[in-house]
């Protein structure tokens, strides 16, 4: 592949929260429990042995399967806001009701059901790009020689 | 969607904009679940009841008033059905405990006298149940705790899906949720099949069956194979288990509760993934979080999901005479409800007399960013759940294991 090829590729899906926004894509195939597992101050991960710990959520396009835990999603999701810290859009193959609210409420554009799977498309540091009312995600890979 | 007139017209603010905006929140939540429908609600158990407390420290007073605005807006309007209420941020009794300021102490109570106004029960409980409010089979239920709603669901036979602190205090100011879920019959069923082949001999073993189930069903239904009856204590764990590993809505144990007479009523005609839950599976959670023999522990914690009458009566036999050392904390998170029955049976006095405290209303995991708590090096519990988060939120080692075993902890200083 040319060294300059970096076409962006478009995948389509169905809104859950809608908005736009783009981003540096952070990626893991994981769950996040984002009350008891992520530090709204910093934007951070914090859960033990989750492969994103440590990780700031921060204007990321976050694509993991989908939240867990606790019904503190929402206020969470609302605490990083105050802070500054909230992630710029997710992207999720598994629809946990609570961060579909948590999203919705909070000004957080979400997108799922994408027609690829996103955990084979998007890598990390891809900048992605999402226009959730249309259910549109773009992605630009970072090197698109890595590809 | 499709709504009722009403429902319609609420929407385009005949109650007012506030009002309309909650019902457009459950209306956009239950598009995007695919819900057909709003129903009506029988009882809510919303969050954010609550000032702040150390979740916004190091917030500006601008950010902080901007999220009081938010909160305070719901409780400017009165419940439409029978409401309790999550946790709080602090002990109202005691907020020394938690280090907060009068200027907290002034929110906590414009909240609470607002939410009372509104017509709200302000429990300030992770198990409301235990307090009286004990929604029964059938009965449409927008709760927010994560433990409680599979409690409800699966020990009660009530219906609620896992809500946010917006949507159940939207529910309750409009009356209604959107009908999605276990809301459903077909949302009821069992997905994953988890055969219990070790013995159960601790309300802690409960909990640890449920952390393993959890991390495999992960949003899914597990169902339980190989249990016998238990007790409330048990159940609680069992649910707090599953709800801190994953994000189940229910559970069924076969042949104990009320949706799950046998294995073929609750996976009809479906596939079943299966796991064993063996000695050797439950040996492994506890190993992970537990801290090797002689680790100095500071903090001993009960009440995760907060304590019925029944876990103090017990704790309190087990100090009854003894002495705490003197580096270490023991704490009972309980509703105020059970301190003062506590208090009166003189539970309360043998638990204080060897040097251990209640914390009400609330629990440790709400002050984050508590100096004090941060310097926990080490926790003892019962709880799987509390484990679980104390390792993320203090970033403090755990011990996890039976009462007795974790009394033991608090009176030498040390695992043992």
């Amino acid at each position: 592949m040319g060294g300059d090829n970096r076409a962006p590729i478009v995948l389509r899906g169905r809104k859950v929260a809608g908005g736009q926004a783009e981003g540096e894509a952070l990626v893991a195939e994981t769950r996040l429990s984002f009350w008891g597992g992520f530090d709204p101050a910093t934007g951070s991960i914090t859960e033990k042995h989750n492969p994103l710990e440590g990780k700031s959520l921060k204007g990321k396009v976050v694509v993991f399967i989908s939240t867990k835990g606790s019904s503190g999603t929402s206020n969470m999701l609302n605490l990083a806001k105050r802070f500054g810290m909230q992630p710029a859009a997710f992207i999720n193959t598994e629809l946990d009701c609570l961060a579909v609210i948590g999203c919705q409420i909070h000004g957080i554009p979400m997108v799922t059901d994408l027609d690829q799977n996103p955990f084979a498309v998007i890598k990390n540091g891809d900048w992605v790009k999402i226009d959730a009312d249309r259910g549109l995600v773009e992605v630009t890979p970072r090197h698109a020689t890595d590809r | 969607m499709i709504l009722t007139d009403g429902q319609r017209a609420m929407l385009e603010g005949s109650e007012g904009p506030f009002v309309a905006r909650c019902l457009k929140w459950l209306v956009d939540w239950g598009e995007a679940m695919r819900a057909e429908r709003l129903i009506p609600v029988d009882n809510a158990m919303p969050a954010y009841l609550s000032a702040p407390g150390h979740t916004l420290k190091g917030a500006s007073p601008g950010q902080i008033e901007e999220y009081m605005r938010f909160i305070g807006e719901f409780f400017a309007h009165p419940v439409k059905c029978p409401t309790c209420g999550h946790i709080s941020r602090f002990d109202l009794d005691d907020p020394e405990l938690m280090s907060v300021g009068t200027d907290q102490l002034a929110a906590q109570k414009r909240l609470l006298g607002m939410a009372l106004d509104a017509g709200m029960a302000v429990t300030w409980t992770c198990t409301p149940y235990l307090a009286g409010y004990v929604p029964q089979k059938g009965q449409i239920c927008a709760w927010t705790e994560s433990h409680a709603v599979v409690f409800i669901n699966s020990f009660l036979g009530a219906r609620s899906t896992r809500h946010s602190g917006e949507t159940a205090l939207a529910a309750a100011v409009t009356g209604f949720v959107p009908e999605f879920g276990v809301l459903l019959e077909e949302g009821r069923r069992a997905d994953v099949l988890i055969r219990v082949q070790t013995e159960m001999r601790s309300d802690t073993d409960w909990g640890v069956l449920g952390y393993f189930a959890g991390k495999r069903a992960n949003i899914r239904t597990p169902a339980f194979d190989g249990l016998g009856p238990c007790r409330i204590e048990a159940a609680k764990q069992l649910c707090a288990g599953v709800a801190s590993s994953g994000g189940s809505t229910m559970l069924h144990v076969i042949g104990v509760t009320p949706e799950a007479p046998t294995a073929d009523a609750v996976f009809p005609g479906r596939p079943r993934e299966a796991y064993v839950f063996g000695q050797a599976d439950k040996q492994a959670i506890y190993d992970d979080f537990t801290v090797e023999p002689g680790t100095p522990v500071d903090v001993v914690y009960f009440g995760c999901p907060h304590a019925s009458l029944q876990e103090i009566v017990e704790i309190a036999g087990l100090l009854k005479g003894k002495r705490i050392h003197p580096d270490v904390q023991l704490i009972i998170s309980t509703n105020y409800g059970l301190k003062a029955y506590a208090k009166r049976l003189g539970y309360a006095r043998l638990i204080e007399d060897a040097g251990g405290r209640f914390m009400v209303d609330t629990c440790p995991l709400q002050a984050p960013y508590l100096d004090q708590f941060k310097k926990w090096r080490c926790m003892a519990t019962s709880a799987v759940k509390q484990a679980h988060y104390a390792r993320a939120i203090f970033g403090c080692r755990t011990v996890l294991n039976t009462t007795a075993r974790c009394v033991e902890a608090a009176l030498a200083g040390r695992w043992i």
